[in-house]
Protein backbone atom coordinates (compact mmCIF):
# COMPACT_ATOMS: atom_id res chain seq x y z
CA UNK A 1 0.00 0.00 0.00
CA UNK A 2 1.93 3.37 -0.90
CA UNK A 3 0.97 4.50 2.56
CA UNK A 4 3.61 7.96 2.24
CA UNK A 5 1.73 9.05 -0.86
CA UNK A 6 -1.85 8.63 0.52
CA UNK A 7 -0.20 10.50 3.74
CA UNK A 8 1.11 13.45 1.27
CA UNK A 9 -2.64 13.73 -0.15
CA UNK A 10 -4.40 13.54 3.08
CA UNK A 11 -1.43 16.48 4.17
CA UNK A 12 -2.85 18.24 1.10
CA UNK A 13 -6.62 18.04 1.35
CA UNK A 14 -6.30 19.15 5.18
CA UNK A 15 -3.70 22.29 4.05
CA UNK A 16 -6.37 23.25 1.33
CA UNK A 17 -9.10 22.76 3.14
CA UNK A 18 -7.89 24.91 5.86
CA UNK A 19 -7.86 28.14 3.81
CA UNK A 20 -11.98 27.57 3.22
CA UNK A 21 -13.56 25.73 6.74
CA UNK A 22 -11.15 25.44 10.12
CA UNK A 23 -13.05 22.43 11.27
CA UNK A 24 -13.13 20.15 8.49
CA UNK A 25 -9.10 20.99 8.17
CA UNK A 26 -8.28 20.34 11.65
CA UNK A 27 -10.58 16.85 11.33
CA UNK A 28 -8.80 16.53 8.38
CA UNK A 29 -5.52 17.35 9.93
CA UNK A 30 -5.99 14.55 12.52
CA UNK A 31 -6.62 11.88 10.68
CA UNK A 32 -3.57 12.71 8.41
CA UNK A 33 -1.71 12.59 12.03
CA UNK A 34 -3.12 9.06 12.65
CA UNK A 35 -2.14 7.49 9.42
CA UNK A 36 0.99 9.20 9.24
CA UNK A 37 1.34 7.25 12.33
CA UNK A 38 0.90 3.87 11.65
CA UNK A 39 3.11 4.06 8.51
CA UNK A 40 5.78 5.08 10.39
CA UNK A 41 5.63 2.23 12.92
CA UNK A 42 5.08 0.11 9.70
CA UNK A 43 8.42 1.56 8.04
CA UNK A 44 10.56 1.88 11.87
CA UNK A 45 9.43 -1.69 12.88
CA UNK A 46 8.42 -3.83 10.24
CA UNK A 47 11.05 -3.23 7.10
CA UNK A 48 13.50 -2.06 9.50
CA UNK A 49 14.14 -4.43 12.47
CA UNK A 50 14.13 -2.53 15.87
CA UNK A 51 14.79 -3.90 19.11
CA UNK A 52 13.89 -1.83 21.96
CA UNK B 1 2.33 49.53 19.04
CA UNK B 2 -1.52 49.71 18.38
CA UNK B 3 -3.62 46.58 17.84
CA UNK B 4 -3.54 46.99 14.16
CA UNK B 5 0.86 47.25 13.77
CA UNK B 6 1.11 44.28 15.79
CA UNK B 7 -1.78 41.77 14.07
CA UNK B 8 0.38 42.79 11.03
CA UNK B 9 3.73 41.97 12.71
CA UNK B 10 1.88 38.43 14.04
CA UNK B 11 0.40 37.74 10.61
CA UNK B 12 4.19 38.53 8.92
CA UNK B 13 5.27 35.99 11.28
CA UNK B 14 3.20 33.29 10.52
CA UNK B 15 4.08 33.43 6.25
CA UNK B 16 7.65 33.92 7.58
CA UNK B 17 6.99 30.59 9.58
CA UNK B 18 5.59 29.32 6.09
CA UNK B 19 7.58 30.29 3.71
CA UNK B 20 10.83 28.93 5.81
CA UNK B 21 9.37 25.21 5.76
CA UNK B 22 8.99 25.20 2.23
CA UNK B 23 12.62 26.41 1.84
CA UNK B 24 13.87 23.52 3.57
CA UNK B 25 11.83 21.19 1.65
CA UNK B 26 13.20 23.31 -1.65
CA UNK B 27 17.02 22.45 -0.18
CA UNK B 28 15.66 18.68 0.08
CA UNK B 29 14.38 18.97 -3.94
CA UNK B 30 17.44 20.41 -4.65
CA UNK B 31 19.65 16.92 -3.47
CA UNK B 32 17.27 14.92 -5.05
CA UNK B 33 16.82 16.68 -8.77
CA UNK B 34 20.38 18.22 -9.03
CA UNK B 35 22.53 15.84 -6.97
CA UNK B 36 20.36 12.39 -7.93
CA UNK B 37 19.68 11.25 -4.41
CA UNK B 38 16.23 9.68 -4.32
CA UNK B 39 14.47 10.44 -0.79
CA UNK B 40 14.00 7.12 1.40
CA UNK B 41 10.81 6.50 2.78
CA UNK B 42 12.12 7.47 6.64
CA UNK B 43 13.33 10.96 4.54
CA UNK B 44 9.99 11.24 3.11
CA UNK B 45 7.96 10.57 6.20
CA UNK B 46 10.53 13.62 7.76
CA UNK B 47 9.87 15.90 4.64
CA UNK B 48 5.94 15.52 5.50
CA UNK B 49 6.46 15.49 9.52
CA UNK B 50 8.57 18.97 8.34
CA UNK B 51 4.76 20.43 6.20
CA UNK B 52 3.15 19.32 8.80
CA UNK B 53 4.24 22.05 11.34
CA UNK B 54 3.82 24.20 8.63
CA UNK B 55 -0.47 23.54 8.96
CA UNK B 56 -0.81 25.16 12.09
CA UNK B 57 0.87 28.29 11.01
CA UNK B 58 -1.47 28.21 8.18
CA UNK B 59 -4.44 28.14 10.48
CA UNK B 60 -2.66 31.55 12.61
CA UNK B 61 -2.51 32.93 8.80
CA UNK B 62 -5.98 32.37 8.09
CA UNK B 63 -7.93 32.85 11.40
CA UNK B 64 -5.66 34.59 13.91
CA UNK B 65 -3.78 33.28 16.39
CA UNK B 66 -4.96 30.52 18.59
CA UNK B 67 -3.40 28.03 21.11
CA UNK B 68 -4.36 24.78 19.38
CA UNK B 69 -2.99 25.80 15.88
CA UNK B 70 0.17 26.14 17.83
CA UNK B 71 -0.85 22.93 19.30
CA UNK B 72 -1.27 20.98 15.78
CA UNK B 73 2.55 22.57 15.46
CA UNK B 74 3.99 20.94 18.17
CA UNK B 75 2.67 17.23 17.66
CA UNK B 76 4.16 17.19 14.05
CA UNK B 77 7.67 18.63 15.31
CA UNK B 78 7.55 15.67 18.27
CA UNK B 79 6.47 13.26 14.98
CA UNK B 80 9.23 14.64 12.76
CA UNK B 81 11.90 14.48 15.33
CA UNK B 82 10.83 10.96 16.67
CA UNK B 83 10.96 10.18 12.66
CA UNK B 84 14.61 11.73 12.38
CA UNK B 85 15.63 10.45 15.87
CA UNK B 86 14.96 6.70 14.28
CA UNK B 87 16.92 7.05 11.04
CA UNK B 88 20.05 8.71 13.39
CA UNK B 89 19.70 5.68 15.20
CA UNK B 90 19.72 3.66 12.05
CA UNK B 91 23.25 4.92 10.95
CA UNK B 92 25.06 6.43 14.39
CA UNK B 93 27.33 3.54 14.05
CA UNK B 94 27.99 3.53 10.52
CA UNK B 95 31.36 5.79 9.27
CA UNK B 96 29.78 6.31 5.83
CA UNK B 97 26.04 7.33 6.63
CA UNK B 98 22.78 7.38 4.26
CA UNK B 99 23.19 10.70 2.00
CA UNK B 100 25.46 13.21 1.64
CA UNK B 101 26.03 15.70 4.62
CA UNK B 102 25.27 19.01 5.06
CA UNK B 103 28.29 21.06 7.19
CA UNK B 104 29.17 18.22 8.28
CA UNK B 105 25.88 16.83 9.27
CA UNK B 106 23.70 14.49 7.59
CA UNK B 107 19.85 15.23 6.30
CA UNK B 108 18.30 13.25 8.97
CA UNK B 109 20.63 14.65 11.99
CA UNK B 110 19.56 18.21 10.24
CA UNK B 111 15.99 17.27 10.56
CA UNK B 112 16.17 16.30 13.89
CA UNK B 113 18.11 19.62 14.88
CA UNK B 114 15.57 21.36 13.09
CA UNK B 115 12.34 20.00 14.96
CA UNK B 116 14.12 20.16 18.46
CA UNK B 117 14.37 23.85 17.58
CA UNK B 118 10.59 24.30 16.12
CA UNK B 119 9.78 22.32 19.15
CA UNK B 120 11.30 25.19 21.22
CA UNK B 121 10.17 28.13 19.30
CA UNK B 122 6.66 27.17 18.86
CA UNK B 123 6.94 26.90 22.35
CA UNK B 124 8.28 30.52 22.94
CA UNK B 125 5.86 31.98 20.39
CA UNK B 126 2.93 30.37 21.61
CA UNK B 127 3.65 31.77 24.98
CA UNK B 128 2.80 35.70 24.34
CA UNK B 129 -0.68 35.87 24.89
CA UNK B 130 -1.41 39.43 23.34
CA UNK B 131 -1.78 37.93 19.83
CA UNK B 132 -4.94 35.70 21.18
CA UNK B 133 -6.48 39.10 21.91
CA UNK B 134 -5.92 41.11 18.90
CA UNK B 135 -8.84 41.98 16.66
CA UNK B 136 -8.54 41.67 13.04
CA UNK B 137 -8.40 44.80 11.30
CA UNK B 138 -11.60 46.55 10.04
CA UNK B 139 -9.93 47.33 6.71
CA UNK B 140 -7.11 44.64 6.54
CA UNK B 141 -4.32 45.60 4.35
CA UNK B 142 -3.95 44.27 0.44
CA UNK B 143 -0.34 43.83 0.89
CA UNK B 144 -0.57 41.79 3.87
CA UNK B 145 -3.14 39.71 2.49
CA UNK B 146 -1.07 39.54 -0.76
CA UNK B 147 1.45 38.22 1.10
CA UNK B 148 -0.66 36.05 3.02
CA UNK B 149 -1.63 33.84 -0.30
CA UNK B 150 1.75 34.07 -1.56
CA UNK B 151 2.87 32.00 1.31
CA UNK B 152 -0.55 30.12 1.09
CA UNK B 153 0.12 29.14 -2.30
CA UNK B 154 3.67 28.37 -2.23
CA UNK B 155 2.92 25.34 0.52
CA UNK B 156 0.04 24.04 -1.35
CA UNK B 157 2.64 24.21 -4.60
CA UNK B 158 5.38 22.20 -2.67
CA UNK B 159 3.18 19.57 -1.37
CA UNK B 160 1.83 18.77 -4.68
CA UNK B 161 5.37 18.29 -5.84
CA UNK B 162 6.25 16.00 -3.51
CA UNK B 163 2.97 14.39 -3.94
CA UNK B 164 4.51 14.08 -7.94
CA UNK B 165 7.87 13.26 -6.74
CA UNK B 166 6.36 10.28 -4.19
CA UNK B 167 4.34 8.76 -6.90
CA UNK B 168 7.43 8.99 -9.45
CA UNK B 169 9.27 7.49 -7.39
CA UNK B 170 6.99 4.65 -5.69
CA UNK B 171 4.76 4.17 -8.04
CA UNK B 172 1.17 2.99 -6.53
CA UNK B 173 2.82 0.31 -3.79
CA UNK B 174 5.01 0.86 -1.04
CA UNK B 175 8.22 2.72 -1.36
CA UNK B 176 11.56 0.48 -1.00
CA UNK B 177 13.84 0.93 1.36
CA UNK B 178 16.82 1.98 -1.08
CA UNK B 179 15.54 3.80 -3.96
CA UNK B 180 17.96 3.92 -6.93
CA UNK B 181 15.57 4.63 -9.67
CA UNK B 182 12.22 6.02 -10.09
CA UNK B 183 9.67 3.42 -10.83
CA UNK B 184 7.43 5.36 -12.69
CA UNK B 185 9.83 7.00 -14.80
CA UNK B 186 11.68 3.83 -15.22
CA UNK B 187 8.14 2.20 -17.36
CA UNK B 188 8.24 4.87 -20.02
Amino acid sequence: MPGILIAFCLLFAATLTAWFHRRAAIGLFLVFMLFSLLVFLHHASDSLAIHL
Amino acid sequence: MNDTRLYTLFTLKHGIEIIGITLIILAAFYYQLFQGELPCPLCLLQRLGLLAIAFGFVLNLRYGAHPAHYGLSLVAAVFTGAIALRQVSLHVNDPVGFGSTVFGLHMYTWVFVVAVIAILYIALVMSDARQYTLPPPSQPSPALKRFSLIAFVLLVLILFANIASTLLECGLVECPDNPEHYRWLSRL
